[in-house]
């Protein structure tokens, strides 16, 4: 069975990128285009995705409000949860970290391949 | 024997009087107990001529009783009564004194003993055994015993009237004595008027001299002098004119050298009020130079006392508030401004420490604050605060433009990464996924140059980030215990797999001797020999590098050794420095993949942990050694 994907992310230009790697990657594929929607999105999905990848920085809410509500929410609470920058902040990454997230991680020191084999990392634990 | 003094005149006189006093009164008791003596011895003498005449009439009468009936016991009687007659006489004859009494008493004493031989002669005839003459003897006696008891009467008489005489003499004796008593007080009163008033000569004149001798010194004449009948005098007036004459001359010395020294002082307050003058003047210019330097300061000054009181602000302060007037100024009323910032409790934690403290910012309308608090001293060197100094300064363009930058940063970078990272994505993918689908080298080779270009691209990215946070000092450096070697190897193995697309040889030089612990930041202690390592490999086309640590004082230090192109002597200055690479020229630069600031960063990391980095030694065409160093872990720490 093919594992279910969440990502929340407002570029147009990452979101194609990375959902064309993960359906490429034999991935299904769940999108938000903000942290508003992503939230609103998770609450409904169901089933609930396998892992979440969140950016961070996005309009209306940020990928760290959309991390404070799935650990707030019971059946969202345990799914895996990568975060996905481009602002090298090691404060974000701490910050993240502390919130509860699995991962940070900086989009552009990763190409999608590398993304993909952690994403393969925690999908496969369960 | 010639009395001058006062004081001893009044005695003399004193003494006098009582002397003059005592001998009357000795004179008047011993007088009157001579009176009474001579009372007592009538009184006796009375009573011894009646004695004598009971005496006389028993022995008459023991020897009448003897003559008729003759026993020894009446001769005894008779015996007695005569013996006890010629007592009475021997106390008599002394104590009668009066010339005719004595007379008289010698004829009584006669007739008395008459008498007796009479009565003898007939005793000695009883004896005999004649009584013839018994009657005739009796009758003799009886007669001479008349005649003595007329005498006797006499005597006692006279006696009598010698007491009267005496008790004349008495009272006139006491008159006497009050006639004299009474002059004497009267001549002690007078003479007591007369010393009085010599007295007043003596005493009281000159003193009203010497008093108005002083008002005239009082009133300011000090030319007078006593005059010399007053010096003159030998008792204590003249002691006292002589002392008061001494004090004149002494007073008109001092008053000369007053007069001497008012003029020194007024000479001496002349030139000292001209530079007191010259003095003030140039401290009002001291002053308002300092005011003016003070009021030309860009930021809020204010200096506090203790009590927290201002003693003086600048024009600054009241602008940056919109006080009007100086009054306005307090710590309170600014402390109210500052929504309620505690700053004399800052400045009281402050004054309890040494040196300068900075508050944290302050916003205050709109504005970012910046506090600072200077503790006064007494003076240079010394522990006692007096006050302190606080400066505000507003800080809100600075932090406006730090804002600014970092947002700038913040931006770029996240701009620029994204398209990078979608370029960087889709080519890698392509290749990935689609490169069997691609059969022209020409294309593979254009995919695999854009994505190597959007690599390349990220990682200037990441140094302008780089070092952008490092010059700011807004990155965090941990202090770990760090195991150099157990680094050093695990960094030489991870960059073998580059190596190896090289014809270059990466080796590890085991250390001689054993590396204490050292203390930093391991991640960036990584990334520094890495980025040596990977000059390393830039400038080393085909060779060896190697790596090696040593104990250098109190570091450890890690040398990268390669064999690589060497570093011109010109070039060894500019290392280090931002986007310098030493290639042989600024053309050059393309040889190899960088941005000229691996080296720059390295340096700031290195010298954040405390140790130091350089190039060790560099020839041109055989190789450079570079090295850096990390501090020991003190283990008393």
């Amino acid at each position: 069975m093919k594992k279910l994907l969440f990502l929340a992310e407002d570029d147009p230009l990452m979101n194609r990128m990375y959902g064309r790697a993960f359906k490429l990657a034999g991935y299904d594929l769940t999108e938000a285009p903000d942290g508003e929607a992503a939230i609103k999105r998770l609450k409904e999905m169901n089933p609930k995705p396998d892992i979440a990848l969140l950016d961070i920085m996005m309009p209306n809410k940020s990928g760290f409000d959309v991390l404070r509500a799935m650990k707030e929410d019971k059946d969202l609470k345990d799914i895996p949860i990568i975060l996905l920058s481009n602002l090298s902040g090691q404060e974000d990454a701490k910050k993240g970290i502390e919130l509860g997230a699995d991962l940070f991680m900086i989009k552009s020191e990763f190409s999608p391949k590398q993304i993909i084999e952690k994403v393969e990392e925690f999908t496969s634990k369960k | 024997m010639k009395i001058t003094g006062i004081r001893a005149k009044l005695t003399f006189y004193f003494l006098s009087i009582l002397f003059i006093s005592v001998v009357m009164n000795a004179v008047f008791v011993i007088q009157h107990t001579i009176i009474v003596r001579r009372y007592e011895q009538i009184g006796t003498n009375i009573f011894k001529q009646n004695e004598l005449i009971s005496a006389t009439e028993n022995a008459i009468s023991s020897y009448n009783s003897y003559r008729n009936a003759p026993t020894d016991l009446n001769l005894d009687l008779y015996t007695a009564s005569r013996q006890r007659i010629y007592d009475i006489f021997s106390y008599l004859d002394k104590s009668i004194v009066k010339q005719e009494s004595r007379i008289t008493f010698a004829a009584v004493q006669k007739t008395i003993v008459n008498v007796l031989e009479t009565l003898d002669r007939g005793v000695r005839d009883i004896q005999d055994g004649t009584f013839e003459n018994l009657s005739a003897r009796v009758a003799e006696a009886n007669k001479g015993f008349t005649f003595v008891k007329e005498n006797i009467s006499d005597l006692l008489i006279d006696e009598i009237g010698y007491g009267a005489e005496l008790q004349t003499a008495t009272s006139r004796i006491n008159t006497i004595y009050l006639l004299f008593g009474g002059s004497i007080v009267l001549i002690v009163l007078a003479v007591l008027i007369i010393v009085s008033f010599s007295w007043s000569r003596q005493i009281i004149l000159p003193l009203m001299r010497l008093d108005s001798t002083a008002k005239k010194i009082s009133g300011g004449d000090i030319e007078v002098s006593v005059d010399q009948d007053l010096l003159d005098n030998k008792d204590e007036v003249g002691s006292l004119s002589r002392s008061f004459d001494v004090m004149i001359h002494s007073l008109r010395e001092s008053m000369n050298s007053l007069k001497g020294m008012n003029t020194a002082i007024a000479k001496a307050r002349d030139s000292a009020e001209d530079l007191v003058k010259v003095r003030t003047r140039e401290l009002f210019e001291e002053h308002s130079r300092l005011l003016a330097s003070i009021n030309s300061l860009s930021f809020g000054f204010i200096i506090v006392d203790l009590d927290q009181k201002v003693i003086l602000k600048n024009v600054a302060i009241m602008n940056l508030f919109g006080f009007k007037s100086d009054k306005e100024v307090t710590i309170q009323k600014i402390s109210g401004l500052l929504g309620g910032f505690d700053i004399e409790g800052e400045a009281k934690k402050c004054l309890k420490g040494k040196g300068v403290c900075e508050l944290k910012e302050i916003l205050f309308d709109k504005k970012v604050l910046r506090g600072i608090v200077a503790p006064i001293t007494s003076k240079s060197g010394s522990e006692e605060k007096i006050g302190y100094v606080l400066i505000l300064e507003d800080i809100t363009e600075a932090k406006v433009m730090e804002r600014s930058r970092d947002e700038f940063f913040a931006v770029a970078s996240h701009e620029l990464r994204t398209p990078l990272t979608a370029i960087r994505g889709n080519t890698s993918m392509i290749m990935d996924s689609f490169g069997e689908k691609i059969t022209d080298p020409d294309v593979k080779e254009m995919l695999s140059d854009i994505n190597e270009s959007a690599i390349r691209l990220i990682d200037i990215v990441n140094d302008f980030l780089e070092v952008s946070r490092l010059e700011q000092g807004r990155f965090d450096i941990k202090k770990e215990e760090l195991d150099m070697p157990e680094l050093v190897a695990r960094v030489v193995r991870d960059l073998q797999t580059i190596v190896k697309q090289k014809n270059v040889k990466l080796e590890l030089i085991e250390p001689s001797e054993k590396i204490p612990k050292a203390l930093g930041d391991k991640g960036r202690v990584e990334q520094v020999l890495v980025n040596l390592v990977g000059n390393a490999l830039k400038f080393t086309k085909d060779g060896l590098i190697t790596v090696s640590l040593e104990i250098s004082d109190q570091f450890v230090m890690v040398v990268v050794r390669d064999t690589g192109i060497g570093i011109s002597e010109q070039n060894q200055a500019r290392l280090f420095r931002k986007f310098q690479q030493a290639g042989e020229s600024m053309l050059a630069r393309d040889v190899a993949r960088g941005t000229g600031l691996g080296l720059y960063i390295s340096r700031l990391i290195v010298s954040s942990m405390g140790g130091t980095i350089g190039l060790l030694s560099s020839e041109l065409g055989k190789g450079s050694t570079f090295a850096f160093t990390v501090p020991i872990i003190e283990l008393s720490a």
